[in-house]
């Protein structure tokens, strides 16, 4: 997954340019059940507009930041839900949980949902002036399941339809639909886990 | 009271001048409150109502919890907010703390300041890890996310698991 060269992060509009602002964020809405009450589509709406007003050219931008800034602190210490606007995020994500969920990622595919106190982030801080490395932080892929108080930790890549479960560290590459558990965690085969049902 | 100033000045470089950040709040208020602990009443007493505003809006709003008694080190950072409990004999400098960790007396123990853990300089706290009992956490020492820590952690190891296993840091993780 080799991202094209783009220019300073969060500078221009990420949200997914194949489908229309409102439709998009119908969609957002969708993912969450169709409920206006949901935190995490309140969450996700709020990021889809901090990129949208990034199309918006200055000084018309200057109010919407305002606006973007106020909601994202208020989704941050309402909602506990800490989703920056420039992490790339794809389609229908669903955040299922308010509290402590900070999404620190490079990227984030369509389809993936996060539970609540998952953490996505730098691994190490770097340096000593505390400051995190932005390429520090992990790629989660299309239809990835992250469960809830999972830490997805440093430079790596979840690959698609992997499931995270809950509770689990993860600070390596998980490959396509593997499922990790554990602190650190390891790949099982989760129908050997779960007892089969008749 | 210029050295208060002056560690909150380091604070605020600590928080790298970001207001909104819960954890640099908490950490002021607290301060504060230790600084003025001998002053007279006067001085003291509506230093000590705006303090515990402070506490019981970072506590209802952000979930985090730092108890007077602890003894709290220079330029310790708070990352993002959410279920922190810190009821720490002490905590270090240079220390670093993140969401969901709770540091307190192991099951059974009675929750005050001599069955609380030791957090010393530079250690590194992982996201949700969670130290309980009278021990101590090595200075530098990192303890990994979601780990559940129960006995000494020695200086300069990596804690991981449940319950956490101290490793030797790699030579390439050690501190420059």
């Amino acid at each position: 997954m080799s991202a094209p060269r783009e220019p300073a992060r969060g500078s221009r509009d990420g949200n997914p340019t194949d489908i229309g602002w409102f439709a998009l964020v119908r969609e957002d809405l969708r993912a969450h059940g169709g409920r206006l009450d949901a935190p995490g589509f309140w969450a996700v709406a709020v990021h889809r507009f901090g990129n949208w007003r990034m199309r918006v050219r200055e000084p018309w931008r200057a109010p919407l930041t305002l606006l973007y800034r106020a909601a994202f602190q208020a989704i941050r210490c309402g909602f506990g839900i800490d989703l920056p606007y420039d992490t790339k995020l794809g389609r229908r994500v669903r955040l299922e949980q308010p509290g402590a969920v900070v999404v620190g990622a490079r990227a984030i595919g369509d389809d993936v949902v996060i539970r609540g106190s998952a953490i996505l982030g730098v691994r190490r801080r770097k340096g000593d002036d505390g400051r995190d490395g932005d390429g520090d932080k992990p790629i989660i892929e299309h239809g990835v399941e992250i469960g809830a108080r999972a830490c997805v930790v440093g430079a790596v890549i979840v690959g698609h339809d992997a499931v995270i479960l809950a509770n689990t560290v993860v600070p390596m590459d998980v490959p396509p639909h593997a499922v990790a558990l554990g602190v650190p965690a390891r790949l099982v085969d989760l129908r050997r886990l779960v007892a089969p049902r008749d | 009271m210029t050295s208060l100033s002056r560690v909150l000045v380091e604070d605020l470089r600590t928080y790298r001048f970001d207001l909104t950040e819960a954890g640099l709040w908490v950490t002021a208020a607290h301060r504060v409150r230790a600084a003025t602990a001998r002053a007279p009443a006067p001085l003291r007493l509506p230093v000590r109502a705006a303090t515990a505003l402070v506490d019981l809006a970072a506590d209802r709003l952000f979930g985090i919890r730092l108890p007077a008694e602890v003894e709290l080190g220079r330029r310790v950072r708070i990352w993002h907010h959410g279920c922190i409990r810190l009821a720490a004999r002490a905590i270090g400098d240079d220390v670093h703390l993140r969401p969901n960790t709770t540091l307190g007396p192991a099951r059974g123990a009675p929750d005050e300041p001599a069955s609380w853990p030791t957090i010393g300089d530079g250690a590194d706290i992982g996201a949700g890890a969670t130290i309980l009992g009278p021990l101590r956490v090595g200075t530098r020492a990192f303890v990994g996310a979601n780990s559940l820590v129960l006995a000494d952690v020695p200086d300069d190891t990596v804690a991981l698991g449940v319950p956490a296993r101290a490793l030797p840091r790699r030579r390439t993780e050690a501190a420059p």
